[in-house]
């Protein structure tokens, strides 16, 4: 495969994925939002910016609508849903003759389903049954990939692109409520629920914890639960198997550098418990968490993207 | 003048070659299973039939890119539903003529950049080779696998009063359309499968297959399995949809300039599996744009280096740099003569009387009857730079003049040309519209033409001009068995 095409694969991924991102959050949050206090309120809505990877610069107040608008709408704003169903499409668009007519298709209507809707129409309902259509849309998309593409390298550099951005955001989005979960901040019941939500982790936290709800518990299912697809264990696991299925460079063993790193993390967090990571530090060790992430990103761009001529000379 | 009966009673007959009707008003033998067709159907059928067709077509992303738009850059290839019929025997005679014409203009080609015979015995004019902007001086010497400079020519062909078939054009750098020839045939036979069987069409469905042995055949001395390629010069080109198109036809990797390296004069393409040599290039680029060391520098598609690689011997280009010299509109009206001086035969097929308008005595024919001609700059394409006399205002005719005298050698002149008519299904109902026909011929260790190639309609009534970007669309083109 062309390495620009695993390059735009890749990204086309993390791009739907951020976007699936930002849909869940406003989601989770817009109708919490509703039924708190005006200084809830403000509390909740700078949590969901800092929940983002690029967070908005904000002056003075924020409201509700007003970063809705943005995180829908705003092209400018690297996160908005608009702007992620765009590069998602650019990407896919160069790399048309690699993906199935299906996934085209299904990315092709999300987009035009996204620039249908009228931000005039934030005034007077709640961007709901949107939210929902674009997640519908985005779980379309993945179910098509799954069914209509080989599972061959470029169906895993999709994979590794989903499960390092799903990483990366469950940890950021962890970080931004970590002095709360670690009891130096007061939470609110429902806050509790929207954090939950914004993982796709509610239903799921239900059954294996009942309705108690517990700062380490949810810890526990958000960071370390094996079998839930959002967790952050069960990505950095996918991730690791995808390098696997990756070809071995043929001459310096690049691979070898991406293997380790996600090997390493995958050990990391396999063997931790919620005790020791609460003892040690939670920001410290979703910081961590982040951090490796970004070398893998940077390794696994030079072993396959942007590697060296001369040592990758066929022999 | 003959009058038709109903659906045909408002089509237009008069004043050009029809296709399918003969100049009493009879059906011509190989148009009538179409024709016997359409009198049966209801325009309702048809109009079905046509929204099938459109339908098709938006699906498999069958667009073009309109330049200067921001949005909706995308758009649909108007396509007519009803085919243009040639018989075989017709054809026959195109697939010789056109068979003679490329390998002459071949054999030209190796002359110019070798020891230019015909430019010493003075058959073409030195002058008018060296002036091209499309000569390329570093080809000099340089040899090209089997000789072969054109593996991929795009010919237009024209049908004069009395049904002739002449060369309007050669389009011998980076033709294109043949996607269209392709996969409208496929929305044909899905929508009229019964006219298809009934008429004996001959099929075309080779055509990528042939294209990649022509390919094969060029590839460099001694690297038997050749890894081939298509370069585009990316999404945002027009032909974007063609280019996806024919790689996965041909099974072969589809490449940008930034995915190739050159690496002591070999060419690489950068694989998440390492660095793969690449053999031959089937480059959908032009000329300047191919490498910004040996042509236009500021050319961000191109591959530095690629041109050394070339000269080298390491990589094949399809077409070869240089190839539009042979395709120079001033140069055409000398392709008769060069027929004669490399193969010593008469054209088969006929050039459009082509007045030089370097050559004063033409010149002033051509600026005394403007309003009767067809003036075109000499290394434009796609309907641009072009003055149709009897269709332009006073004014567009006195620019044209100025332009003319200030720059002579780079336009030309011809009579205005009534191409032939065919039928088309427009607004519900039937007309005839001028058409021309694009085949596409292939070189490798022979010269092959699959049969038929794109019929070019001008939808506008009474236009001529039957380019993509000036309101043209296509047609299937049939060539089928006697009758």
């Amino acid at each position: 495969m062309l390495s620009r095409v695993a390059d735009s694969l890749y990204w086309m991924a993390r791009y739907l994925e951020r976007a699936e991102h930002t849909t869940r959050l406003l989601d989770a949050n817009i109708q919490l939002m509703l039924e708190q206090k005006p200084n809830a309120v403000d509390r909740q809505l700078r949590r969901i910016n800092l929940s983002l990877g690029e967070p908005l610069k904000l002056e003075g107040k924020l409201s509700v609508p007003a970063l809705e608008q943005a995180l829908i709408f705003d092209m400018r704003v690297k996160s908005s849903i608009i702007s992620c169903v765009m590069h998602a499409r650019e990407n896919a668009r160069q790399v048309r003759e690699q993906i199935s007519s299906e996934m085209w298709s299904e990315l092709n209507g999300l987009y035009h389903f996204v620039k249908k809707y009228d931000p005039e129409d934030l005034d007077h309902e709640l961007p709901l049954e949107f939210l929902n259509e674009v997640r519908r849309n985005i779980t379309l998309f993945k179910g098509e990939t799954d069914a209509t593409m080989s599972h061959g390298e470029e169906w895993w550099f999709l994979q590794i692109g989903r499960h390092m951005e799903r990483t990366v955001n469950m940890a950021t989005m962890l970080t931004v409520h970590a002095p709360e979960l670690c009891g130096d901040a007061d939470i609110e019941h429902l806050e509790l629920l929207a954090l939950l939500r914004s993982g796709n982790a509610f239903e799921a936290y239900l059954k294996k914890y009942t309705a108690e709800f517990s700062a380490e518990n949810i810890i526990e299912f958000l960071l370390l639960n094996p079998q839930h697809p959002h967790s952050i264990l069960f990505s950095v696991r996918r991730l690791q198997d995808s390098i696997a299925a990756l070809p071995e460079m043929s001459a310096q063993g690049q691979r070898g550098q991406v293997d380790r790193l996600a090997g390493r993390l995958v050990a990391t967090l396999s063997y931790s418990s919620v005790d020791e990571i609460l003892s040690s530090g939670l920001v410290l060790a979703l910081d961590n968490i982040i951090r490796q992430c970004v070398q893998m990103h940077s390794a696994l761009h030079q072993a396959y993207i942007d590697y060296p001529i001369e040592s990758s000379l066929p022999v | 003048m003959p009058t038709l009966n109903a659906p045909f009673d408002k089509y237009q007959l008069d004043g050009a070659f029809d296709e399918m009707f003969d100049s009493a008003g009879a059906v011509r033998p190989h148009y009538a299973p179409l024709f016997n067709m359409l009198e049966e159907s209801s325009a309702d059928d048809l109009r079905h039939a046509k929204q099938e067709s459109d339908l098709i077509f938006l699906n498999q992303g069958i667009t073009f890119t309109v330049y200067g738009k921001e949005e909706g850059t995308e758009r649909i290839f108007p396509h007519d539903l009803l085919p243009r019929i040639v018989t075989r025997k017709e054809w026959a005679h195109v697939e010789a003529g056109l068979t003679q014409r490329i390998t002459a203009l071949n054999l030209f080609l190796r002359d110019i950049y070798h020891e230019g015979r015909i430019l010493n015995d003075g058959v073409v004019p030195r002058e008018l080779v060296y002036t091209c902007k499309y000569f390329r001086r570093q080809m000099r010497g340089l040899r090209v696998p089997k000789d072969v400079y054109i593996a991929v020519t795009g010919t237009d062909l024209i049908r004069d009063l009395d049904g002739q078939f002449m060369v309007l054009e050669d389009n011998l750098r980076v033709p294109s359309g043949v996607s269209y020839m392709l996969t409208g045939r496929q929305v044909m036979k899905r929508i009229f499968p019964k006219v298809f069987r009934q008429s004996g069409v001959l099929p075309i469905e080779d055509y990528p297959q042939i294209l990649l042995q022509s390919l094969r055949a060029l590839s460099p001395d001694g690297r038997d399995e050749p890894t081939i390629v298509l370069l585009t010069p990316g999404v945002f080109n027009s032909a974007y949809f063609e280019h996806t198109f024919l790689a996965r036809q041909m099974g072969i990797e589809l490449v940008e300039g930034r995915d190739l390296i050159v690496h002591d004069s070999v060419v690489y393409m950068r694989t998440t599996s390492g660095l793969q040599r690449v053999d031959v290039i089937y480059r959908r680029v032009d000329d300047d744009f191919i490498d910004p060391l040996a042509f236009r520098s500021d050319s961000i598609l191109g591959v530095p280096g690629l041109f050394n690689a070339y000269r080298a011997g390491n990589v094949t280009l399809a077409n070869a740099i240089g190839t539009g010299i042979a395709d120079d509109k001033a140069l055409y009206a000398y392709v008769p003569q060069i027929i004669k001086y490399y193969l010593d035969q008469d054209a088969i097929l006929p050039n459009v009387e082509t007045y030089i308008l370097a050559e004063p005595s033409a010149r002033q024919y051509v600026l005394d009857n403007l309003e009767k001609m067809v003036v075109k700059a000499v290394g434009e394409s796609g309907g641009y730079g072009m003055l149709i006399g009897p269709h332009a205002s006073k004014q567009e005719i006195e620019d044209f003049r100025a332009k003319i005298i200030a720059d002579p050698r780079n336009y030309i002149g011809q009579p205005t040309l009534m191409l032939s008519r065919a039928p088309c299904f427009i607004e519900g109902g039937f007309d005839s519209r001028h058409v021309d026909l694009r085949p596409y011929i292939l070189y490798g260790d022979k010269v092959s033409i699959v049969p038929g190639g794109l019929t070019r309609v001008a939808l506008r009534k009474g236009s001529l001009v039957v380019n993509s970007s000036q309101g043209g669309g296509s047609k299937d083109t049939w060539v089928v068995d006697e009758y």
